[in-house]
């Protein structure tokens, strides 16, 4: 048994003890796993990042090499007021970059795949084989569910005002109903989004208490 | 306010007429009315004043000289003496009012009298009040028709006195030793009430000589002596002479001159000017030379400061030989007699309550009212520094400081009300008193008088000016505070004329001031009182609770440890790899083997020597649960002989990819079939930068020489993202997924297929991607994640791993979690039941 083991058998009783409540061990452990995770992070930045664009820059001087330092140095400037100015420079290229790259994955890596899926899923009982299959078909089923799931998700964040107009109680009956199925596949999604989380905390406990077992000799 | 002389009823300062009656409301100067109710009466016992009975003798300096000004002006600490002493000379009024009440409430005249001064001062505030509003109601009824007959009534009592002592000093009634009390004048007919009412009230001004119980006669205060009211070696005449020591007192005045007796006035109405008021003028004209004239006029201008309506004229002038009221006196005088206007006795004389009488009394020492009230304009606007000690320095201080009390301010200035308990009645009423004085343009009791001038105010009077906030004023006696409730807010002038004068700060909301004032001094304990609140209950500290607790939580893990090592082999049997294999055999694992068979169609399409890019996205946290479905991936694209580039977008995935790599190493070479590219910054823009895939430093150089993956041997053929054959990544979060899933298509356009590992806590969210791939251009072909998905994979690749050994223990957690799950619905519904 290395000292390792030992070390981290211990950090883990420490952390366990939180069962009990707040306590000092549970701040130790606590800290310590995050100060060695940032002091982690800070390491690999500085040997995978900083230090080979300063080599480059060093070595091969050039504006794809240079200019990301400048930038940077824009950006620490930014502390003196009067540099403020010329800091918003590297604000704007950060911000300017990611927010295209993050907007522009949502739309269409994301939002538009959705929307075309949904709208090409059948309900045609002809598109699943023979007559009736489609009532053994997963996918029918499937494609009913999120069909359903889809609509009521939507009216249920709809805004709720009373709608006007001649078929007023039509429309607020429609509202209302698709709604409530809307609540309803909420609220199956946020269990199954539960159950799944539970299942993947009780690996990472199970995997523990093997560790466990398995420093101490009994398994 | 004004008592109405007819009916009696109280109307508000300013007003001419009645409101109930009607009747003319005559009204005379309030510090005539003072003054008069002074000296009428033996000295007051006021506490902390120490007021001399000045000796009745012409005074040889102004006045106020000798008075103590350092007294008057001194800012108070916690009780202002002058305030205590002015309480005392209330108090000594109200006894001796007290000893005529009958005389005082039918002839308001009479409260003037000289009676002696009573031990219990301020009880008897009442009754002193009583009488001046008695006597005020006198002189009101003998107003107009009476003025001459009060003149001719005040004439023959004090025949010879008035030019005899014209030095005589009209002292009060407080502490004149010597001095023979005011008596009070005899009751008289209401009609007559008013011209004896103020011969007497003037007549007392002489300093008594039997003075009632305990009062010692004391001699006259300077400021009289000074105007030649009093005469201090004179012995104090007894109240029936009153009238003629009238004379005496106020002495040669220029009017009494003029009509050869200097007395109280002439019995023609036409006269502008009383007969008191023309004596002071002379006084004034024939005083000596004396010590700093604003010292020496304070006192006066302050006695006369009520009927000021002119706003105070700030003329500091302290050097000055003569004060300014008595400048303003004799060009009072002067202008008079130019214009020889007709004096209405009524006006000097009106109706007043007891407390006006006393403001009338104190205002008599000055000239009268045509020059009165410019001379109360004078020292109304002017705060004089005070005058330096010289002479008699008590009677001075409470002079002085009923000077600066009664002065009024201007209307246009409100006062903020001092603290009920504070304000004497009759200095309420002197304030009350100001702005029905001032309100009245056509009062009669006021002869025509041209306006002083108030840049020639005394800067002594320009400093008793008061101010917009309020002044704190030491609490008087509880005796006085029910009285003080009806008084009218006309006294918070006067107090806060003193307050500004003596330096005190204003209190904007005094009401507010003593609240605050009785919270603070609360007790400690009350004020320390902790507002019940719902603390979290706070962790134990002690280290024997936390070690004897951290015992019993040991013994009841090991307690289960070894029922569950008991009862792992049936366990085991039940759930364990056997089972689960079994398990993927039936129907109900068929949704999850399809998904299996999904994820590694592509794997399996895997030729030698392709490029494999791997992701790894998960951290130590997660390790326990990504590790083993990693390591089963990796070990089935290495055994199809593939080239394997792990990445990561988190700084803690590169040494787990490498860790990784290495427990291969001893199979499958790093450096060969294995290279770490180790950490993309950025996250979605680190992805990107796998645009410049070749020049991408390695995370560890596999022959410790090459730097970049194009220098690597082996791997020198990779020119781009295009050389990459099968994308998978090992993501514990949805994020992650999305990153690779919405840039890499857009790099690699959509040629290399995608494969997505997930933890059991983002299948849920990464699924719709793949659900979406047949009508979008998602990329992700497969799927997968959790443990069972891990041992079920470990199985189809034969290699049975720590998630297959994991199986047995996750089933029985499901199962635990299943059961509390079932237990809680029935629970839940069994309380709604139970409330219903």
């Amino acid at each position: 048994m290395s000292a390792e083991t030992i070390v981290a058998a211990i950090l883990t009783f420490m952390v366990w003890s939180y069962i009990l409540g707040d306590n000092p061990a549970f701040r130790i452990a606590e800290h310590l796993l995050v100060g060695t995770a940032a002091g982690y992070v800070a390491i690999v930045v500085w040997f995978q990042v900083i230090g080979p664009a300063l080599h480059d820059m060093v070595l091969q001087p050039s504006p794809t090499t240079v200019l990301p330092f400048v930038l940077c140095a824009l950006l620490a400037a930014r502390r003196w007021p009067f540099m403020r100015p010329w800091a918003a420079v590297s604000l704007a290229f950060l911000v300017g970059v990611g927010s295209s790259l993050a907007i522009g994955g949502a739309l269409f890596g994301t939002l538009w795949s959705q929307v075309l899926a949904t709208a090409s899923l059948s309900l045609n009982p002809a598109d699943f084989g023979e007559s009736q299959m489609f009532l053994t078909s997963n996918s029918f089923w499937q494609n009913l569910a999120i069909l359903i799931g889809t609509i009521g998700t939507f009216c249920y964040f709809a805004f709720r005002i009373r709608p006007g107009g001649p078929l007023r109680d039509l429309r607020a009956a429609f509202i209302r109903f698709w709604g409530g199925v809307g609540l309803w596949m909420i609220m199956m999604t946020l269990g199954a989004l539960f159950a799944n989380a539970a299942m993947s905390r009780f690996t990472l406990l199970i995997d523990r208490v093997q560790w466990l077992l398995q420093v101490f000799g009994l398994r | 306010m004004s008592i109405c002389p007819n009916c009696g009823a109280s109307n508000q300062a300013g007003s001419t007429t009645c409101v109930q009656c009607g009747k003319l409301l005559e009204v005379i100067p309030d510090w005539l009315e003072l003054l008069l109710a002074r000296y009428g009466e033996p000295m007051p016992a006021f506490e902390g004043i120490s007021v001399e009975c000045v000796p009745s003798a012409a005074p040889t300096e102004p006045l106020g000289a000798q008075r103590a000004l350092s007294d008057v002006v001194q800012p108070p600490t916690d009780v202002p003496p002058e305030d205590v002493e002015l309480l005392s000379e209330v108090e000594k009024l109200r006894r001796s009012a007290k000893d005529q009440p009958a005389f005082v409430e039918a002839q308001p005249s009479e409260e003037t009298s000289t009676s002696t001064v009573t031990s219990a001062a301020h009880k008897e505030i009442d009754d002193w009040l009583a009488e001046l509003r008695a006597l005020q109601e006198k002189t009101a009824l003998n107003s107009a028709p009476t003025m001459p007959s009060e003149e001719s009534a005040l004439e023959p009592a004090q025949p010879a006195s008035s030019e005899s002592h014209p030095e005589q000093e009209i002292s009060p009634s407080l502490e004149l030793p010597g001095e023979p009390a005011p008596t009070k004048q005899p009751d008289t007919v209401p009609g007559e009430t008013l011209a004896p009412s103020i011969e007497e009230r003037l007549g007392v001004l002489v300093p008594p000589t039997d003075t009632a119980e305990g009062v010692p006669e004391e001699p006259a205060p300077e400021w009289l002596r000074e105007l030649g009211l009093v005469q201090p070696e004179q012995p104090v005449a007894p109240s029936t002479g009153d009238s003629g020591r009238l004379s005496e007192t106020l002495g040669p005045l220029p009017v009494a001159e003029a009509s050869t007796t200097g007395e109280l006035g002439e019995s023609s109405s036409e006269e502008e000017i009383p007969d008191w008021l023309k004596r002071l003028i002379a006084i004034s004209s024939q005083m000596p030379e004396s010590p700093p004239p604003g010292e020496v006029a304070e006192p006066t201008q302050a006695l006369v400061r009520g009927e000021s309506e002119t706003p105070p004229a700030a003329e500091p002038a302290p050097e000055e030989p003569l004060p300014d009221w008595l400048r303003e006196l004799e060009a009072m005088q002067t202008t008079r007699l130019s214009t020889a206007t007709p004096s209405e006795e009524e006006e000097t004389i009106p109706p007043r309550s007891k407390e006006e009488d006393l403001t009338g009394v104190q205002e008599a020492v000055v000239p009268p009212s045509p020059g009165a009230e410019e001379v109360t304009t004078i020292p109304a606007a002017q705060g004089e520094e005070p005058s330096p000690t010289v002479g008699e320095e008590h009677p001075a201080e409470w002079l002085a400081e009923l000077e600066e009390l009664i002065e009024r301010p201007p209307a246009s200035q409100p006062t903020p009300p001092p603290a009920e308990e504070e304000v004497p009645d009759w200095l309420r009423e002197l304030a009350a008193e100001k702005p029905e004085a001032m309100a009245e343009p056509q009062a009669p009791a006021v002869p025509e008088i041209p306006q002083p001038e108030p840049a020639e105010l005394p800067q002594w009077v320009s400093q008793l000016r008061p101010t917009e906030a309020a002044a704190e004023v030491p609490p008087a006696e509880p005796a006085a505070a029910p009285l003080e409730e009806a008084v009218p807010t006309g006294g918070e002038d006067v107090i806060e004329t003193l307050r500004a004068s003596l330096g005190i700060p204003q209190v904007p909301d005094v009401e507010g001031a003593e609240m605050f004032r009785e919270i603070v001094s609360e007790p400690l304990e009350t004020a320390l009182t902790p507002v019940p609140e719902e603390v979290e209950p706070t962790p134990r500290r002690n280290a024997v609770t936390v070690i004897i607790w951290a015992l019993i939580f040991a013994a009841i893990l090991l307690g289960i440890a070894i029922l569950s090592l008991a009862l792992l082999a049936r366990v085991q049997e039940l759930l364990g790899e056997t089972a689960f294999q079994r398990f993927l055999n039936t129907p109900a694992a068929a949704g999850l083997v399809a998904s299996l068979e999904q994820f590694r169609k592509p794997v399996t399409a895997i030729h030698q020597g392709d490029v494999v890019l791997f992701s790894i996205e998960y951290t130590p946290a997660t390790a326990a649960e990504m590790q083993p479905l990693a390591s089963v991936i990796l070990r089935d694209l290495l055994e199809r002989r593939a080239r394997v580039l792990t990445v990561s977008l988190q700084p803690e995935g590169a040494p787990l990819a490498q860790r990784l790599l290495d427990e291969a190493n001893d199979t499958y070479p790093y450096g060969q079939y294995t290279l770490n590219l180790g950490y993309l910054p950025g996250e979605a823009i680190g992805v990107r930068s796998l645009a410049y895939l070749r020049n991408r430093q390695v995370y560890a150089s596999p022959d410790g020489v090459c730097q970049f993956l194009g220098e690597c041997p082996g791997w020198r053929d990779i020119r781009g993202i295009e050389d990459v054959a099968l994308f998978i990544t090992v993501a514990d979060s949805a994020e992650s997924t999305r990153w690779w899933i919405e840039q890499l298509p857009v790099l690699s356009s959509g040629e290399p297929p995608m494969l997505a590992a997930v933890s059991a806590v983002a299948l849920p969210t990464v699924r719709p991607y793949l659900t979406s791939a047949a009508a979008a251009r998602s990329r992700l072909t497969g799927l997968i994640g959790g443990t069972i998905a891990t041992a079920a994979y470990e199985i189809y690749t034969g290699k049975p791993g720590r998630a297959l050994n994991m199986v047995a223990a996750q089933s029985a957690a499901h199962l635990g979690l299943v059961a509390v799950a079932l237990a809680g619905i029935f629970a839940g519904i069994r309380t709604r039941t139970d409330h219903h």
